[in-house]
């Protein structure tokens, strides 16, 4: 245990499928990404989403032998996640909520040169309203990338869908943002 | 506050929640790699099955029968049963893909033209072996409504004002035959002078499809005769397949 952070995500996998300990290291790692990428990819507030997580983690327990060295831990677990946030919405048959934090704004403005806006106010504002425009598809694409900076492997192994496919939906997402932002 | 992980760390403790056993997930994988591996291997029996057929098809035969219309000649050419089969075998290959592990990194046409081009090199060693035949022959032999499908698709082939004739033979003299053909009419076949495909044995019960020009009501004189169906049942003593299947010239005196 004393050299447990230097250990891979593989490695830890491994520790924790014969010590329980170590798959405690490997929560408290994703804890604070994966609970993010709920609220962005649900809008729930932050007691949903921890519950959301809870179940997550169970899941991501349960499943532990399933996961493939080939594949990166961090892509295995957003997949997991993303399938629950799904799943549990579905169940209290609820649409995503398009809700984003200011800083997740601020981080588009920043992706697409929209900085030199007078006000940041009502810049969070288009922007927010451009997001909502968007598909459900290019918007978990565009948080993906430009909020949680996945590559698009990584994109590809989360959404389990080819490398070119990703690489269109990132393209058209952004091709459609800013079309619609400039009208 | 407590955190998530701790409190998930504890519902596994207090649950006695297990990972699920790796076998479980192995087994799963495998089902899938077998299906896809299965549809493969069916889909290259379609394609040379498929070979098969087009390359045993009279076309002077079509080409005269229903006027020579061109659906009526697709209809006739293609092997619509394979071709159905074939994309099917396809698409089952392809769910089964995408389920394996790693399958959502393929795409779909990335997918179906390798599956498509391992089927064709595969079916056509089969034809080459002569399996994709004996195939052929099992389902006519063995699948009813398979059989009535390939006789349904000669139908066609009884137009004698076109000079095409198709029927069971019910008796044969030296330069002469006598075929009931699909409307239960008795034709007299004059086969003095004509090509024989060296499948065709002229026994009795033998179904064979004849080209050539109506004399009169009852009689027709034959020019080229072939098997209604080259891999369908023969009665009588089954034969060898000629190693040559080129027509001989059948003339009697």
């Amino acid at each position: 245990m004393d050299n447990i952070l230097e250990k891979t995500d593989q490695e830890l996998v491994k520790l924790a499928l014969a010590d329980k300990d170590s798959f405690l290291f490997l929560l408290q790692k994703y804890e604070t990404a994966l609970l993010r990428y709920i609220i962005r990819i649900s809008g729930v507030n932050r007691e949903d989403a921890q519950d959301i997580l809870q179940e997550v983690f169970i899941k991501i327990y349960q499943n532990l032998n399933d996961y493939n060295p080939k594949l990166k831990f961090s892509s295995w677990a957003y997949r997991i996640t993303r399938n629950q946030t799904i799943s549990e919405l579905r169940k209290k048959k609820a649409r995503p909520l398009d809700y984003y934090e200011p800083t997740d704004l601020n981080k588009f403005a920043s992706e697409f040169n929209l900085i030199n806006e007078l006000d940041n106010q009502y810049l969070n504002k288009d922007i927010q309203i451009v997001l909502n425009k968007l598909k459900p598809k290019y918007k978990e694409v565009m948080i993906l990338r430009f909020l949680e900076d996945k590559n698009y492997e990584e994109i590809s192994d989360i959404l389990k869908k080819p490398m070119g496919t990703v690489s269109a939906l990132i393209n058209r997402a952004r091709d459609m943002f800013k079309e619609n932002f400039n009208h | 506050m407590e955190k998530v992980s701790q409190k998930a760390w504890q519902q596994i403790n207090k649950e006695h929640i297990k990972p699920e056993p790796k076998y479980k997930f192995l087994a799963k994988n495998s089902v899938f790699w077998t299906g896809a591996t299965l549809t493969l291997i069916l889909g290259t029996l379609s394609f040379g099955v498929i070979f098969y057929f087009l390359n045993n098809q009279e076309w002077d035969l079509y080409l005269r029968s229903a006027d020579g219309s061109f659906w009526q000649i697709f209809f006739l050419v293609t092997p619509y049963f394979w071709l159905i089969a074939l994309i099917a075998f396809i698409l089952l290959a392809y769910y089964n893909l995408k389920h394996t592990r790693f399958g959502y990194r393929y795409k779909l046409k990335h997918i179906i033209i390798t599956y498509f081009l391992i089927s064709i090199v595969l079916g056509l060693g089969l034809y080459q072996l002569g399996l994709a035949e004996t195939l052929e022959r099992t389902f006519v032999n063995q699948v009813p409504l398979y059989k009535e499908l390939v006789y349904h698709r000669y139908l066609p082939m009884q137009a004698p004002r076109n000079g095409l004739l198709a029927g069971e033979i019910v008796t044969r003299n030296d330069n002469n035959i006598e075929i009931i053909d699909f409307k239960k009419q008795s034709w007299q076949v004059d086969i003095s002078s004509c090509l024989v495909h060296p499948m065709v044995q002229f026994i009795s019960g033998e179904k064979i499809r004849l080209l050539g020009d109506v004399v009169d009501k009852k009689h027709f004189k034959a020019q080229k005769i072939a098997p209604l169906l080259k891999s369908g049942p023969r009665p009588g003593k089954d034969i060898h397949r000629p190693e040559k299947m080129q027509y001989i010239y059948n003339e009697t005196k």
